[in-house]
């Protein structure tokens, strides 16, 4: 049989990226289906408006959105569209996906991760299991994607650190805020371990990309360098050089037909004008999101895949995985410091990159068994002064107006800065937190849309709680005011993974070791579906490495 | 919430606040679509090339957004920042949401109304208290509040996005708040609604 291309790939941001990358540089053809626009660097600007106020990087939810099942106050669980609520799920689309738009906070798992369940123990109510690859099986893909995509940092020792293979980064640390300083020295009185954080940012010019011109809008919005590894810039821009590697923007993937040997023969998609098209390859590989790659293969009926594609054992959509945690800020006051602590203080641009990984395992009797804990980040909030300016809209009382909300943004913007923390830890999987088709809505070709069910497990929030009290305590430290901080059971939607985890066993997983369907021999899923447990680090390094991992999988099927 | 490695709650979802359906059944839009569909319908034949207010209705929003936004001696009020115009411009933008724009348009009306029986009385003849004590007052409504909340959204927008938009005159709401915009800044190749 001809077939169109070797490989097809839908969805083009960190999972789908590394495959096009390598596959078109071992000489394969490759064509990747992107249901967004395809940006291009000159087309990013630092434009609140078209960033983060309207649907440029998003669909409008008019024509695409989720339906978002929550607990009522009768504990039961109740679903409402998005659009009805305005509780956006979308992240990145357009070509590169969300890796776009990310700030680039990059820390690897660490070997006990992969091992939750041997490690740790049985959590009622949780499906933790082991995965079926150690750390020493990715390792190697962390390293790749340190020097491939671009990661800056410094090795600093502390009781969490990861082994590694190589003895530093390939990148010097990017620039760092006066007010890094001022961290550790908190963290040095409290006998914490403050870190470097590793950022998806050159420092320098590299890899035919320009370093970071540090504009202070970096997180939510395109980068103007290229400095941010985006799988747009780090890795597809390399591919398309090959000449093997083809792109097709605003091809909204549909279905995947499968024939009577459970393969799967074509990708069904409708290009810009709404027309229906279809492309043949020998290998097909999913990496749209978690939840949309579940919705895409749920949608994905067969002759032999009655229940949709690959879920001949009803595991897909199952153990969807947000990341716990949560977040706090504190008043760092100018009227504390003196004139040339607060130029200092008032530097813009500079990345603050200081974490804490003292609690990645909690070995503390008050807290209870020892436990994975998770990672502390510290950041200056994003530079967006219109949502800055929008949340002051609300006091006490309602809506403020007038020259009470006036002095009240003055206040904000000028009397000091606003340091934020992020707590990540595991997003237990548990059956209460899942992708299905609604039954009801549907989108703006009549498909039906993804049912999302978010519910968490009480044990996230414990270990949230913990940690929180340790970042509370650096920003008490510094002698910062006004501190607020929550754990939240509300899931951050731009840290999915899950719905198609991996494992020996096809009963209760949906792929295998390498990331390929258990029941479809040529499909693979390389986003963060994969991943039966988070880890307690933003996914995006994870995604990469595993997508390089597969990619030479593939390789070696061809 | 776009951004891959970090928490927060959608700006857009704090916008809200208010669910929907629940608005929209609150408010009775659902059983009056027809007069709010076409009245939409009229305003967006006619936007692209006028206000979709008429002159009353936009001499009453000047006065709103002023009173939302004064000047002062050390910044710049909303008539400074082309609050009215910027409005305009957001009114003609298909991404945003019609809901919003029904309310942002009828609130007008729905205010007058307010001020008449409340002080028989045009808003633009209201004193400082009166304006303040009637937008307390519509606050504790549905559409009072989605219509105050989305004209202090805008009235933000027009002060501190990109001038290329119309607001922002000649950067004086960054200035006001020493804030220093990003580089490279929007163009009109690449400013938003060019693509």
């Amino acid at each position: 049989m001809n077939y169109d291309f070797d490989i097809c790939v839908i969805g083009s941001g960190a999972g789908g990226g590394p495959i096009a990358y390598e596959l078109s540089k071992a000489g394969k053809s490759v064509v990747v289906l992107e249901k967004g626009p395809w940006f291009k660097t000159e087309d990013f600007s630092k434009d609140e408006i078209a960033c983060c106020r309207r649907s440029v990087y998003t669909p409008n939810l008019r024509d695409k959105r989720h339906v978002i099942e929550d607990k009522n106050n009768n504990d039961d669980w109740v679903g409402k569209s998005t659009y009805d609520t305005g509780r956006d799920f979308w992240n990145g689309n357009m070509v590169g996906g969300s890796s776009n738009v990310m700030s680039g906070y990059f820390h690897r798992l660490k070997p006990e991760d992969f091992r939750l369940l041997s490690e740790f123990g049985p959590i009622e109510g949780a499906n933790i299991v082991d995965w079926p690859i150690s750390y020493n099986d990715l390792e190697p893909y962390f390293s790749k994607v340190e020097k491939i995509v671009g990661v800056s940092g410094k090795v600093v020792a502390h009781p969490h650190l990861e082994p590694r293979s190589t003895n530093d980064f390939p990148y010097s640390k990017t620039a760092e805020h006066p007010i890094a300083q001022h961290i550790d020295n908190a963290c040095n009185n409290l006998g914490f371990n403050s870190i470097p954080t590793p950022r998806a940012i050159l420092s320098q010019n590299a890899l035919n990309r320009k370093a970071c011109s540090y504009s202070n809008y970096c997180g939510s919005y395109g980068c103007s360098t290229d400095a941010k590894g985006s799988a747009r810039a780090a890795l597809l821009n390399p591919a398309l050089q090959t000449g093997n590697c083809k792109i097709v923007p605003n091809a909204m993937v549909y279905h995947l037909e499968s024939d009577n040997t459970e393969k799967v023969t074509s990708a069904d998609y409708y290009d810009e004008n709404g027309k229906s098209k279809s492309i043949t390859a020998k290998i097909f590989v999913v990496a749209c999101q978690s939840s949309e790659s579940s919705r895409l293969l749920l949608m994905s009926k067969g002759t032999k895949h009655p229940n949709g594609l690959a879920n001949n054992n009803n595991q897909v959509g199952k153990n969807l995985i947000y990341s716990g945690g949560g977040s706090g800020t504190g008043d760092i006051l100018y009227k504390n410091y003196n004139d040339t602590e607060i130029a200092q203080l008032n530097i813009r641009g500079l990345f603050v990159n200081r974490s804490l990984q003292d609690w990645y395992i909690i070995d503390d009797k008050s807290f209870g068994n020892r436990s994975k804990g998770g990672t502390i980040d510290f950041l200056f909030k994003h530079a967006n002064p219109i949502a800055k300016t929008n949340s002051q809209k609300w006091g006490s009382h309602g809506l403020v107006w007038g020259n009470p909300l006036k002095n009240k943004i003055k206040s904000y913007f000028t009397e000091g800065r606003h340091l934020r923390f992020e707590i990540f830890n595991d997003w237990l999987p548990t059956d209460n937190c899942f992708v299905t088709l609604d039954p009801d809505v549907k989108d703006k070709w009549g498909n039906p849309v993804a049912r999302i069910r978010i519910g968490n497990h009480p044990h996230d929030l414990k270990v949230g709680n913990y940690i929180e009290k340790k970042a509370v305590s650096v920003l008490k430290q510094m002698g910062a005011e006004n501190i607020s901080s929550s754990i939240s059971e509300s899931p951050p939607p731009n840290l999915v993974a899950g719905g198609c985890r991996f494992g020996d066993d096809p009963n209760t997983s949906v792929l295998d070791s390498d990331c390929r369907a258990h029941d479809v021999e040529n499909l693979y899923v390389t986003d963060a579906s994969f991943m039966p447990t988070g880890g307690s680090v933003p996914y995006t390094w994870t995604i990469y490495a595993n997508s390089f991992r597969v990619a030479d999988k593939i390789i070696n099927t061809l | 919430m776009l951004d891959p490695d970090v928490k927060s709650v959608t700006d857009k979802y704090i916008n809200k606040k208010i669910d929907r359906r629940s608005f929209l059944i609150a408010t009775g839009v659902f059983a009056g679509s027809v007069t709010f569909g076409s009245l939409l319908s009229y305003y967006y034949k006619n936007s692209l090339k006028s206000s979709p207010f008429n002159k009353y209705q936009d001499k009453i929003l000047k006065e709103v957004q002023e009173h939302l936004f004064p000047h002062s001696d050390d910044s710049p009020g909303a008539s400074e920042i082309n609050a009215l115009h910027y409005l305009h411009f957001v009114l003609t933008d298909s991404d945003i949401d019609d809901d919003n724009k029904n309310v942002l348009i009828s609130g007008v009306d729905w205010l007058e109304e307010e001020c008449k029986t409340t002080y028989n009385k045009s808003f633009l003849e209201l004193s400082f208290e009166e304006k303040d004590a009637i937008f307390k007052d519509i606050e504790d409504t549905n559409w009072g509040y989605r219509w105050l909340s989305l004209n202090l959204t805008y009235i933000f927008e027009a002060l501190l996005s990109d001038p290329i938009y119309g607001g922002n005159t000649s950067e004086i709401g960054w200035e006001w708040l020493k804030h220093t915009s990003g580089l490279p800044r929007p163009t009109s190749d690449n400013m938003y609604g060019k693509s």
